[in-house]
């Protein structure tokens, strides 16, 4: 009665396999924070936690040179903490299309 | 196999109804099927029992898929929900549908992402419903921060097969929800951004918004609330007893938006696609977007993901120049909205809609051969006979689902379904008619509103002559 054709079967095993093995990970991501970490792909992946980047960090983000990255060092260590990223709009010589970019690169926590 | 997705279908559901009534441990279920998939990688290509192995593990599948649905993570809302108590606490989140004023509240369901009780604040996630007392204009996709009191709306729940009777709870349930929160005014509720949801489900919504001004602002209250109904699935505007009444005669399922007006909207792109001779793979690349805004528009329930999918696979295969099995799609409707939540087999919007989609193109064509309709004569009394058949069909395979769960059976349905669908019909292509002529000029739609409240107004006498007959329906306790 039932008879899979070698194309069906292989598309089966396969959909079956990668759900499986879909199931397995969400399944171990609801249970262990490090496993959601290792697994799932943050929206800040690739970027620079501002509260933590040194100078050389902040000077690789397109537009931001030694004196901004400078000036945003300073600015941190006076507030202690960078609660919101609009709060580096008013720094000097961080224009909007360099606070723009700048946005693009880097996080709060 | 003739229909491979059918099987393959009717096994996973096996499999979710199994784990539904034996509560099987996830981790028993993922070792055993598992070693089920190694078993089939190691069995020789030509063993015999390979398929049946096969099918064995999508058997599996479905009882493993169905366990980790009813897995909530460590920082779910719920937890957190719990520890606060009744206490006022806060969250942090974005809206994922459209927001509904009625009774005096504002509801509508919130993704959390934050929760602070006594200062201190947690990472969370999960869905809940809020009631905020007071109107408050909000749209999809706003961020807000929420100060209220989350109730539970039951206790102990039961999930999948129960012996207890399912009530509004499990649906909740059933959908992610255990919480609700209580916000006692708009000021509580701070916008803190926008624009969080996707963009086509913000412009579904807007446009949405749009076509129920439209409606409100051109007919009265009645008729806009009936048309929105049939048009958007919105109930908001139908009178309790105008609904109570329908649902009496069999028809309710006109007044949510189903495969139905899927079916309507398909046709009327196409058509109007058709008229400005658009080429047949351009006419298809555009309603595929149109087809998804609408489904999103009418808040994706199941009978429209369900009839949006067949109408997919099935414009796939047409486009194609593949055959057209409406058993495969069918199947790969259930099947998707399934592997995304296998709890949805035991809502009961997604058990009618299968069960009468199966009616229409497996039962129908078996008693129209039974019948030999095609012998009779007169060209109107096979059209009378096949709209019967169509009606009775649905009916018979929808009976006992609705006579479980609503606890009422109603002959007249098959009558009424009869007059009142092609009627149904009618006053949706108004509703849209409407809408398009009003957008093009307003003075177009003069003539087409009094033709809309006409039909609205037969409608109603006409379910109202229904119901009124003797034995038309029947509470069974």
């Amino acid at each position: 009665m039932f008879v899979f054709t070698s194309q069906e079967r292989k598309a089966i095993l396969f959909l079956l396999c990668m759900s499986l093995l879909g199931i397995g990970i969400n399944f171990l991501s609801k249970r262990y924070a490090p496993v959601r970490a290792f697994a799932c792909i943050s929206c800040n992946a690739g970027k620079i936690d501002i509260n933590r980047a040194d100078k050389a960090a902040l000077k690789s983000i397109p537009g931001i040179g030694d004196k901004l990255a400078q000036r945003i060092i300073e600015y941190r260590l006076e507030k202690s903490r960078i609660n919101d990223l609009q709060e580096l709009s008013r720094l000097k010589g961080l224009n909007r299309s360099r606070f723009e970019r700048l946005r693009q690169s880097v996080f709060v926590e | 196999m003739k229909h491979p997705l059918v099987w393959i279908t009717v096994i996973f559901c096996s499999g979710i109804i199994c784990c539904a009534a034996f509560k099987m441990p996830f981790i028993v279920g993922y070792g055993l099927t598992a070693g089920l998939c190694l078993a089939v990688f190691c069995m020789p290509a030509r063993n015999r029992h390979k398929d049946t192995l096969v099918l064995l593990l999508v058997f599996c599948s479905g009882a493993v898929s169905y366990s980790n649905s009813r897995v909530l993570p460590v920082s779910h809302i719920r937890w957190l929900g719990y520890q606060a108590g009744y206490t006022i606490c806060q969250v942090k989140g974005y809206i994922i549908d459209q927001p509904v004023f009625r009774d005096g509240k504002t509801s509508f369901t919130l993704a959390s992402s934050e929760f602070c009780l006594d200062r201190s604040k947690r990472n969370c996630c999960g869905k809940l419903i809020v009631k905020i007392s007071g109107e408050k204009l909000l749209n999809c996709g706003d961020i807000l921060l929420l100060s209220g009191r989350l109730a539970r709306p039951f206790f102990g729940a039961s999930s999948g097969l129960s012996r207890r009777k399912r009530g509004y709870a499990d649906y909740l349930y059933d959908q992610g929800v255990y919480l609700f929160m209580k916000v006692d005014t708009p000021a509580q509720a701070m916008v803190l951004g926008q624009n969080k949801a996707s963009l086509l489900k913000r412009f579904s919504f807007r446009l949405k918004q749009g076509i129920e001004r439209v409606i409100y602002k051109r007919l009265s209250p009645l008729a806009a609330g009936i048309i929105d109904a049939m048009v958007l699935g919105e109930k908001k505007g139908v009178p309790p007893l105008i609904y109570r009444s329908m649902m009496k005669s069999g028809t309710v399922h006109i007044l949510v938006v189903s495969g139905f007006n899927v079916g309507i909207v398909i046709v009327l792109i196409f058509s109007s696609l058709k008229i400005f001779r658009i080429n047949r793979n351009i006419r298809f690349y555009l309603a595929l977007p149109l087809m998804l805004v609408y489904c999103l528009m009418t808040g994706a329930s199941n009978p429209v993901v369900r009839a949006t999918i067949m109408a997919l696979v099935l414009g796939f295969a047409y486009y194609l120049k593949r055959e057209t099995d409406i058993y495969n799609a069918c199947a790969a409707a259930a099947l998707l909205i399934l592997a995304v939540e296998p709890r949805e087999l035991f809502d009961t919007g997604f058990q009618l809609s299968f069960v009468s989609v199966i009616a229409l193109v497996y039962l129908y064509p078996v008693l129209k051969r039974l019948l030999n309709i095609e012998k009779l004569k007169a060209r109107v009394t096979v059209c009378l006979v096949d709209s019967f058949l169509v009606s009775f069909s649905a009916w018979i395979c929808t009976a006992g689902f609705i006579a479980y769960y609503f606890g009422m059976v109603s002959p007249v349905t098959v009558l009424a379904n009869l007059v009142i669908v092609p009627l149904a019909g009618l006053i949706t292509l108004l509703g849209f008619s409407l809408v398009a002529a009003n957008w093009l000029s307003g003075w177009l739609c003069v003539s087409l509103v009094p033709a809309a409240e006409l039909a609205v107004n037969l409608l109603i006498q006409v379910n109202s002559l229904l119901v009124s007959l003797p034995k038309a329906y029947f509470y069974l306790r």
